[in-house]
C-alpha cells in the first residue's frame, strides 16, 4: 500500500464521484448513522459545493456536520488498491444523532480501519498455532482441521459439556448466528458464556423481567418527553453520548428534571443539576434500599399512580408465576411499610442520600401536580445500577417505576439504555435441560463458565471477540486458573505436524487441561497472546456486509468498504467451516445476507424480529440486505412489521397506546410485546425485594479500615477493553496513556495523594466464590438440582424475554439424596428439594419471609451460607492507576475504567455470584490505595489531562 | 519537574526550526522515550503581532483573529498563571487556542474557566478543553484538540506564526 503521511491541518475532500456507503458506528449501543465517503488516492475533491461529494462550500458553518476532521480521514485498500475515505456521521440523519452529531468514538471510526502504516498494523493476518511457546503460521485447512478434530475428540470423550464458548454477544446477527448454531444447536454445550458475563442464557435484568417489563422498550424520544427522568447506574453523557446530546439535553432544555443516581458527578449530572434536575450520590450497592425508599414515600403520600395499578397490575388472581411477586399494589405497600429498611432514617444511612433529596425525587416522579394531572416520569438504568445487586436492584427499580404509573406509554417508560448494539440473533437455545442450579421457584441458573473451568470441567474453549480474562471479576485469580489450564499443562506441541499437534492436544485434554482457541481481529493478551493454541483471524466492521440492532431496536445495514487485511475471515465464515468439518449441516452459506435471511425464521419473536423485512423483500424481487440498504443510516425498528400494503418501524414496545395497521405476509408479527407486559396476562408485576438476600454480603464486601469502595465504569473515549481507541488511536493514546483512579479530595489528603500521582490499588479480600455444579456433594450451596433430562422446557430462553422457563416440582433421585445426606450441611437442601414448589406462605410474610418461598428455603445460598460451607475463597488482586484528585466523586469511593487491559478495574471486582441470577456484582470492589509516586505524566503537558469531568 | 521542561524545550527548538524552514513545511515534535505515541504538529503561517504581554492579566481572555480576518479565524489569548504547554513569556503561562469547538464548531467564547485552565463547556454538546496540555480534551465528544496558536515574544509583544490542528469548519488551514 502506498505510505501516506498524515497532515493534520488539512484533510483531502471527496471528490463529487466518490463513491457513498452508508453504516452505523461499531461501539456503542446508540449507534450512530454515518456515512463513508471513498475514493482513489490520486484524485481530491474542491472547496466549492460544486467540487466535492458532500456538496458544501468550505468552510463550513457551525453545526452544518459537513466538516471532516483529520481524525475522520484514512486510506484503505480496496481490491488491492488505495483508496481514501472519510467515515463522517450523516449530516441528513433524522433519527438518533440527529444533523449529523456524534461521540468521539465514532467521530474516529475512520482510523479503526487497517491501515499498514497506522497503529492498526499489529492485525491478525493469518491463522498460528502454538508450537514451541511460539504462535506460528498455518493455512486456514490446517487450523480448521486442528479445531474441528479436537472439538470431536472433546465432545466425544469429555461431553459436549467440556466443550465450552465464550463469544461477543454482539458482534451482528450473521456472526452471533452462525457462532450459537454450532454451540448451542449442535454441539449443544451449556458452558456457554458471553464477553460481559460469567453465564449465556437468561436475564440480564431478572428484575425487570419478573416484572413483565422487557427491558429495551423505550425509544430515544420517551428520554425526551417525560417531565421527571430517573436516571440510575450511567450518565449517558459519558457512555451514551447521542443519547445525551440529541434526546436528554433536549427534554432539560424543555424543563424535564433529571434524577441521577451514581456515586460520581459527570458533565451530564453537572448539566443536569444546573439545569433543574438533581444527583442521588448513593453509596454503591444501595440502589436497592434508596429505591425502597423513594417508593415508601410515594405510597405514604398516596401518590402512586392508582389508575394505572388497577389497570395494569397483576394480583395473584390474575397471573402467579413469579417468585418475587406480590399480590397485587396492596400487598405490596403492606410489605414495603413493614420492612425497616425502607424507612426514610434507615435509607438515608445506608445510602448516604440525604432526606431532603429522597422525599424530593418521590415529589417529582409522582406527587400530582396543583391541577390533578399526574407528572410523566420514565426510568432509565444500566450497569451501576444492575451490575451491584442484580436482582433486587432491578426488581426494585421496576416496582418503583410502576407505581409511578411507568412503563407502557410515550414518556413513561422503564427501560434499559444499554452497553453495546443489540446484535445477538441465536442459531439455537440455551440447553436449560442440562443445568444444574436453580433458584428456588421457576429460575434455572445457566452455568457459570468461570467457575466451570476454574474447576477444570472444560477441555476446550473457543473465544471469540473477547478478552474474557480483565472482562470478568477478580481478574488476576481467573489468568491464574487459565494459565494452569493450558501453558501450565505438560503436553505442548513441538511440531507443526497435523498429526503431532492432535496427538499432544489430546493428551491435554485427558490429563486435565484445556485447549484453548482464541478468534479475534488483534492480539489479545493474555488470552490470545499467551494462553491460545490456536489463533483464528477474524474480520470486522467495514470488511462485510453485517446487520444488528441499536438500544431502540433500529437495525441497520453496516456496508462494507474495504478489503479485510491478509487472510482474515469473517467470524460466521470461520464457524461455518468448523460446523462442516465437524460434521454438521447447515453451514453452507454463500454470503452474509443468506444467513440474515435463515436468522430471520429463527428470531420472528424477539424483540429484535425482523422476518416481515425478509419476507417484503422476497415480495419486491430484493435480498434482505437490499432492502436494509434502502432504509440507509435511517434503518428500520424492530419489531419489523408489514402493515397495509408496507413495512412499519415499532418505535416502542408495550406500548398501550399503540394503534396496529391490518397485517399482512405470511407470518405477521402480532406479539403481545407491541402492547403489554410480558407477563400471562399482559398486565405488570409488583416485586418485593428482601435486602436480607443481599445484606450479609454487603456487609462482608463494604470497605474495612482504610479501605475504599473502588468502583468502575467506562468513559467516553474509550470502547471495552481499548481494543480500537485507547491502544490504536494517536489521539486517545495521548489522552489516556494509563489507566486513572478519581479520588475524593479528603480520601487524597489523608493519604497524601495528588492528582498525577501513580498508585498501587490492591486488596487481598477478593472474594472468589468456589465449588458447586454437577457433583451433589458440592452442593452446599443452597442450590437444587434439576434432575437430568428435565425435558419440560422448550421455550427459548435467550430469545424469551420474559423470564426463563418455569419449571417446579423437582425431584432428587435415590442416589443423589444418600449423597447427599453424608454432609450435614445440605440436609435443609434435601428437604426443601422433596417438596420444592412455588408455595403460597401460609401467614402474613414478615420481612425476612417475603418471597414466595420460605426463608429456609433461601438462606443455604445466601453469602453467609456458601462462606460457612467453604465456597468462598479470598485472592490478592491489584492494578496501578493514575491519580485524578476531583470533589467530582463521593468521599470513600473511588472510580477507575473496568476495562483497561494492563491495569483492569476488574481486579478487585468480586467474583461472588448473584444468587437468584448467576451474574457478578461488577462495581463492588474494594481496595487499599499504596502511592508509588509521581507519575510521568504528572507534569506532562502532551498526556493525560489532570482537569476534573464534570466542568459545566 | 525535569520531563515538563523538556517536553517544553523542545516544542520551542522545533518551533525555531520551523520558523527556519519556511512557510509551508509541517513540523512534529516527538517526545523523547515515547515510540510514535505522541507528536505536536503545527504549521507556520505569516506572522502577526496580537497583543502585548503588559496588557494580558491572569485569566482574562483577549479575542484576537489569526490567520485570517474571518469569523473562523477568532481565538482567545489567555494568561494561564501556570505554565502550560506551548505557553510563552517569562512564565511560559500565555497561550492561545481557535474559539471554535472541534465537535461542531460550537462557539466558545466567554466559555474561559480560570479555576481549571479550561476552556468551556461547548454550548452545543458540553465538550471541555485543557489549555495548560495544548488544548487536549478533557471530556465531551470533540475528535481533535483545540486547535493551539502558536506564539512568540519579543520584548513585550506578543506574535502568533502558526497553527496547531485544523481549525473547525476548514477542509485546511489556508482557506
Amino acid at each position: 500500500m502506498e505510505k501516506y503521511e498524515e497532515h493534520n491541518d488539512h484533510v483531502p475532500l471527496p471528490p463529487k464521484d466518490a463513491e457513498v456507503f452508508t453504516t452505523a458506528c461499531e461501539y456503542c449501543v446508540v449507534a450512530c448513522g454515518y456515512k463513508v465517503y471513498r475514493w482513489p488516492v490520486g484524485k481530491e475533491g474542491g472547496p466549492t459545493a460544486g467540487e466535492n461529494a458532500l456538496k458544501a462550500d468550505y468552510p463550513v458553518a457551525m453545526m452544518s456536520g459537513k466538516w471532516i476532521s483529520p481524525n475522520q480521514h484514512n486510506v484503505v485498500s480496496v481490491n488491492g488498491k488505495p483508496h481514501h475515505i472519510a467515515v463522517i456521521p450523516d449530516s441528513e440523519i433524522q433519527v438518533v444523532n440527529v444533523g449529523g452529531d456524534h461521540s468521539i468514538r465514532g467521530g474516529t471510526i475512520a482510523k479503526k480501519c487497517y491501515n499498514p502504516d497506522s497503529l492498526t498494523s499489529d492485525r491478525l493476518l493469518y491463522p498460528m498455532v502454538r508450537v514451541d511457546g511460539k504462535l506460528q503460521r498455518v493455512s486456514w485447512d490446517v487450523a480448521l482441521d486442528l479445531v474441528a478434530n479436537i472439538s470431536r475428540y472433546v465432545i466425544d470423550k469429555h461431553g459436549e459439556d467440556a466443550w465450552a464458548m465464550k463469544m461477543f454477544s454482539y458482534q451482528y446477527f450473521e456472526n452471533t448466528y452462525a457462532l450459537t448454531k454450532l454451540a448451542l444447536r449442535d454441539v449443544r454445550t451449556a458452558a456457554f458464556a458471553v464477553h460481559d458475563q460469567p453465564t449465556g442464557a437468561g436475564s440480564d435484568t431478572p428484575g425487570m423481567t419478573d416484572a413483565g417489563i422487557e427491558p429495551f422498550s423505550s425509544s430515544y424520544e420517551d428520554m425526551s418527553i417525560a417531565d421527571t427522568l430517573f436516571l440510575s447506574g450511567t450518565d449517558p453523557f459519558e457512555t451514551k453520548t447521542i443519547v445525551f446530546n440529541e434526546w436528554i439535553m433536549k427534554g432539560i432544555r424543555n424543563g424535564m428534571k433529571v434524577i441521577y443516581v451514581l456515586p460520581r458527578k459527570t458533565t451530564g449530572v453537572a448539566f443536569a443539576e444546573k439545569n433543574g434536575g438533581m444527583l442521588l450520590q448513593v453509596i454503591p450497592g444501595t440502589d436497592t434500599i434508596l429505591q425502597l425508599a423513594i417508593a415508601r414515600v410515594i405510597v405514604e403520600n398516596g401518590w402512586e399512580d392508582k389508575d394505572f395499578l388497577r389497570d395494569h397490575i397483576n394480583n395473584r388472581a390474575e397471573s402467579d408465576t413469579e417468585t418475587f411477586q406480590a399480590d397485587g399494589f396492596d400487598d405490596y405497600k403492606r410489605w414495603l411499610l413493614s420492612v425497616p429498611y425502607a424507612k426514610l432514617d434507615e435509607a438515608v444511612r445506608v445510602t448516604g442520600v440525604p432526606a431532603e433529596k429522597i422525599r424530593l425525587a418521590a415529589e417529582w416522579m409522582a406527587k400530582p401536580k396543583a391541577d390533578g394531572t399526574r407528572p410523566k416520569t420514565s426510568i432509565n438504568f444500566e450497569k451501576g445500577n444492575y451490575w451491584s445487586n442484580n436482582y433486587l436492584n432491578t426488581a426494585s427499580l421496576a416496582s418503583l417505576g410502576l407505581i409511578c404509573g411507568a412503563g407502557n406509554r410515550p414518556g413513561q417508560v422503564i427501560s434499559r439504555l444499554g452497553g453495546h448494539q443489540r446484535g445477538m440473533m441465536e442459531g439455537g437455545n440455551y440447553p436449560w435441560e442440562k443445568v444444574a442450579e436453580k433458584f428456588p421457584g421457576r429460575l434455572k441458573k445457566p452455568v457459570d463458565l468461570d467457575r466451570w473451568m476454574e474447576m477444570g470441567k472444560a477441555r476446550f474453549t473457543y473465544v471469540v471477540g473477547t478478552t474474557w480474562v480483565q472482562a470478568m471479576t477478580a481478574s488476576s485469580g481467573l489468568r491464574e486458573s487459565l494459565q494452569k489450564l493450558t501453558r501450565g499443562n505438560p503436553h505442548q506441541p513441538t511440531s507443526l505436524d497435523p498429526a503431532h499437534l492432535l496427538a499432544v492436544l489430546k493428551q491435554r485434554v485427558d490429563s486435565g487441561g484445556m485447549v484453548l482457541v482464541d478468534q479475534d481481529i488483534y492480539p489479545v493478551a493474555p488470552v490470545g497472546t499467551e494462553f491460545a493454541d490456536i489463533v483464528l483471524p477474524a474480520s470486522g466492521w467495514g470488511e462485510q456486509d453485517l446487520t444488528r440492532a441499536n438500544g431502540e431496536r433500529r437495525i441497520r445495514l453496516y456496508s462494507k468498504f474495504y478489503d479485510a487485511p491478509g487472510e482474515a475471515k469473517a467470524d460466521w465464515w470461520i464457524a461455518a467451516q468448523i460446523g462442516k468439518r465437524m460434521g454438521y449441516s447447515g453451514f453452507d452459506w454463500k454470503d452474509s445476507n443468506e444467513i440474515f435471511e435463515e436468522a430471520a425464521w429463527h428470531g420472528r419473536s424477539g424483540v429484535t424480529s425482523y422476518l416481515q423485512l425478509v419476507e417484503f423483500a422476497k415480495t419486491h424481487g430484493k435480498s434482505g440486505h437490499q432492502m436494509l440498504r434502502e432504509f440507509g443510516t435511517t434503518g428500520i425498528q424492530a419489531p419489523v412489521r408489514w402493515e397495509d400494503g408496507k413495512l412499519v418501524g415499532t418505535q416502542r414496545l408495550q406500548d398501550s397506546t399503540l394503534k396496529l395497521g391490518t397485517p399482512m405476509g405470511a407470518t405477521p408479527f402480532t406479539g403481545n410485546i407491541l402492547r403489554f407486559f410480558g407477563t400471562t396476562s399482559g398486565k405488570a408485576n409488583l416485586l418485593k425485594t428482601p435486602w436480607e438476600l443481599f445484606a450479609d454480603f454487603y456487609e462482608h464486601i463494604k470497605p474495612q479500615d482504610d479501605e475504599l469502595w473502588v468502583t468502575t465504569g467506562r468513559i467516553n473515549e474509550f470502547w471495552q477493553s481499548g481494543f480500537d481507541d485507547k491502544k490504536r488511536r494517536e489521539y486517545q493514546k495521548q489522552r489516556w496513556p494509563h489507566n486513572f483512579i478519581e479520588l475524593h479530595p479528603d480520601d487524597a489528603k489523608a493519604r497524601g495523594i495528588e492528582s498525577g500521582d501513580m498508585l498501587l490499588v490492591w486488596s487481598d479480600r477478593v472474594p472468589v466464590q468456589t465449588g458447586g455444579f454437577m457433583e451433589y456433594s458440592e452442593e452446599a450451596r443452597g442450590v437444587v438440582r434439576v434432575e437430568d433430562g428435565d425435558k419440560s422446557v422448550q421455550s427459548d430462553p435467550l430469545f424469551d424475554t420474559f423470564g426463563g422457563p418455569a419449571s417446579v416440582g423437582e425431584n432428587l433421585s435415590a442416589d443423589q439424596v444418600d449423597d447427599a445426606v453424608q454432609d450435614d450441611t445440605l440436609l435443609a437442601t434435601v428437604r426443601k428439594a422433596e417438596s420444592l414448589e412455588i408455595r403460597p406462605l401460609d401467614r402474613e410474610p414478615t420481612a425476612a419471609e417475603a418471597i414466595r418461598v420460605g426463608w429456609d428455603d433461601v438462606e443455604p445460598m445466601t453469602f453467609s451460607a456458601l462462606q460457612k460451607a467453604g465456597h468462598i475463597k479470598h485472592i490478592h488482586g491489584d492494578f496501578r492507576a493514575v491519580a485524578l484528585v476531583t470533589d467530582a466523586i463521593r468521599p470513600g469511593v473511588a472510580f477507575t475504567y473496568f476495562l483497561d487491559t494492563e491495569n483492569p478495574g476488574n481486579s478487585l471486582a468480586p467474583r461472588v455470584l448473584d444468587p437468584v441470577s448467576q451474574r457478578y456484582r461488577f462495581k463492588l470492589g474494594v481496595g487499599r490505595l499504596k502511592k508509588l509516586g509521581e507519575s510521568e505524566y504528572k507534569n506532562d503537558f502532551t498526556r493525560m489531562s489532570l482537569a476534573p469531568r464534570h466542568i459545566v | 519537574m525535569s520531563e515538563s521542561a523538556s517536553t517544553s524545550e523542545h516544542f520551542c527548538l522545533s518551533r525555531r526550526q520551523m520558523l527556519l524552514a519556511g512557510a509551508t513545511t509541517l513540523i512534529m515534535t516527538s517526545i523523547p522515550g515515547l515510540v510514535g505515541a505522541v507528536s505536536l504538529k503545527g504549521k507556520r503561517f505569516e506572522r502577526k503581532a496580537i497583543a502585548k504581554l503588559s496588557q494580558l492579566k491572569t485569566d482574562e481572555p483577549i479575542e484576537f483573529r489569526y490567520p485570517f480576518d474571518d469569523m473562523l479565524s477568532s481565538n482567545l489569548l489567555v494568561k494561564l498563571g501556570t505554565e502550560g504547554g506551548g505557553g510563552v513569556g517569562p512564565a511560559k503561562d500565555v497561550v492561545a487556542f481557535s474559539h471554535f469547538c472541534t465537535h461542531m464548531g460550537g462557539p466558545l467564547h466567554g466559555a474561559y474557566k480560570g479555576e481549571y485552565k479550561a476552556i468551556g463547556p461547548c454550548p452545543m454538546h458540553l465538550t471541555t478543553f485543557d489549555l495548560t496540555r495544548h488544548g487536549m480534551v478533557i471530556a465531551g465528544h470533540a475528535t481533535e484538540s483545540l486547535p493551539q496558536v502558536m506564539l512568540e515574544v519579543e520584548g513585550d509583544d506578543i506574535y502568533a506564526v502558526g497553527i496547531m490542528g485544523l481549525v473547525y469548519g476548514r477542509h485546511s488551514n489556508l482557506g
